[in-house]
């Protein structure tokens, strides 16, 4: 092996028929040569649709094949697709290490506040003496930290359980009134914190729903807090109701809607939004971290349940996340 | 084709192994023009 080891060439184009050493055993050398082991390799073949040499050349790790004599176009379009998956290997590797980053991070540093609040008081208050005000604060933050700590562990199990094809419904017989309510009780204090406007317009008579409430409700819970996070003091966050039925009529819906008045996403950011492990810029950019696995999760149980969710955003201007959920039908 | 396509690189290196000189050479030939550094071996032990 000389001039793959001296050139690192992207790509090599190997001919399966030689004498000596063969197209298969050159690259089981090249595989387990650590210097050219990754180099994508296209096998030759003299013979048209020879599906045994092809069957183990792609065995021993060989990304694509061609026929002799080389149709160059054909050899390009191996060469583009060759590095599309390359490119996307990359950048999943890459989202991984920063998810990782991300992840280390925000469980070391809720965990040295922790630990630094707790020694502060216990050598400051271990002798009975009753918690000042500061302490009391500390205590708070000890809390909060605890908290945040407890929703990221939450969110990975969920969602590796969820992934893993887990995601049991218990569904019941419900009405999205209730979810509404029950979803929006943790966050009234902070919507009077920030003062931010609840505007909401709830159809009154819409059908029941054939759901599982606590996954509905983290559902509901997961979008109520980006809404709250992304928008700013004074802002507004809206939740529509209404019903829709399929194009077919076969099915009706229950369609929630919502919507806030905050930073709002790039265009080219949206497609990535319901991808795990991703954060869009406009949430780097915010005071508050998320764990970027929310949508993700919204989506899997929006999918579990037969709906769909959907998101529209301008760049500071705001942003609505719309979800379906199948109404029980009317008899 | 590959100029326009951001996740290949501008010119890819691409080592083509065959025992067969001529074939080498044709190929050589026919990518002169082509966005594409070619590389060439005529034997597995030469790869």
């Amino acid at each position: 092996m000389l001039v793959a080891e001296e050139q690192h060439p992207d790509m090599i184009v190997l001919d399966i028929q030689m004498p000596e050493m063969d197209g298969f055993e050159t690259l089981r050398r090249l595989r387990a040569n650590p210097e050219t082991a990754t180099i994508p390799v296209i096998f030759l073949t003299a013979i048209k649709r020879d599906p045994q040499s092809i069957a183990e050349g792609i065995l021993l790790g060989a990304e694509e094949y061609l026929t002799k004599p080389i149709d160059l176009e054909e050899l390009f379009a191996r060469v583009r697709s060759i590095y599309r998956v390359m490119a996307m290997q990359r950048e999943l590797e890459q989202v991984k290490s920063q998810f990782m980053a991300m992840l280390v991070h925000d469980l070391r540093t809720p965990l040295t506040i922790i630990i630094s609040s707790i020694d502060y008081i216990t050598r400051h208050y271990g002798d009975g003496k009753s918690l000042d005000a500061d302490s009391i604060k500390l205590m708070q933050t000890v809390l909060a930290s605890t908290r945040g700590m407890s929703y990221l562990v939450n969110d990975l199990l969920d969602l590796s359980k969820y992934q893993a094809g887990q995601i049991q419904l218990n569904k019941q017989t419900i009405t999205i009134h209730e979810l509404i309510e029950e979803s929006l009780q943790p966050f009234l204090l902070q919507f009077k914190q920030k003062n931010i406007a609840l505007n909401t317009d709830v159809n009154v008579d819409l059908p029941r729903l054939d759901a599982d409430s606590g996954k509905v409700v983290q559902l509901m819970t997961n979008l109520l807090a980006n809404a709250i996070k992304f928008t700013p003091d004074n802002g507004s966050v809206g939740i529509k109701v209404e019903q829709e039925t399929s194009a077919d009529k076969k099915q009706q819906f229950i369609k929630v809607t919502v919507s806030d008045t905050g930073v709002g996403m790039r265009p080219e950011e949206i497609p990535l939004l319901f991808e795990q492990y991703r954060q869009v810029s406009s949430a780097k950019k915010t005071k508050e971290k998320g764990t970027g696995l929310g949508l993700a999760i919204c989506k899997l149980i929006a999918q579990a349940h037969g709906g769909t969710i959907g998101v529209v955003s301008e760049l500071n201007k705001g942003t609505s996340f719309t979800f379906t959920l199948p109404a029980q039908m009317e008899n | 084709m590959l100029e326009n396509d951001d996740t290949v690189p501008e010119i890819p290196k691409v080592l083509f192994v065959d025992d067969t000189e001529d074939n080498l050479d044709l190929l050589e030939f026919a990518l002169k023009k082509k966005p594409i550094t070619m590389f060439r071996a005529s034997s597995g032990k030469e790869c």
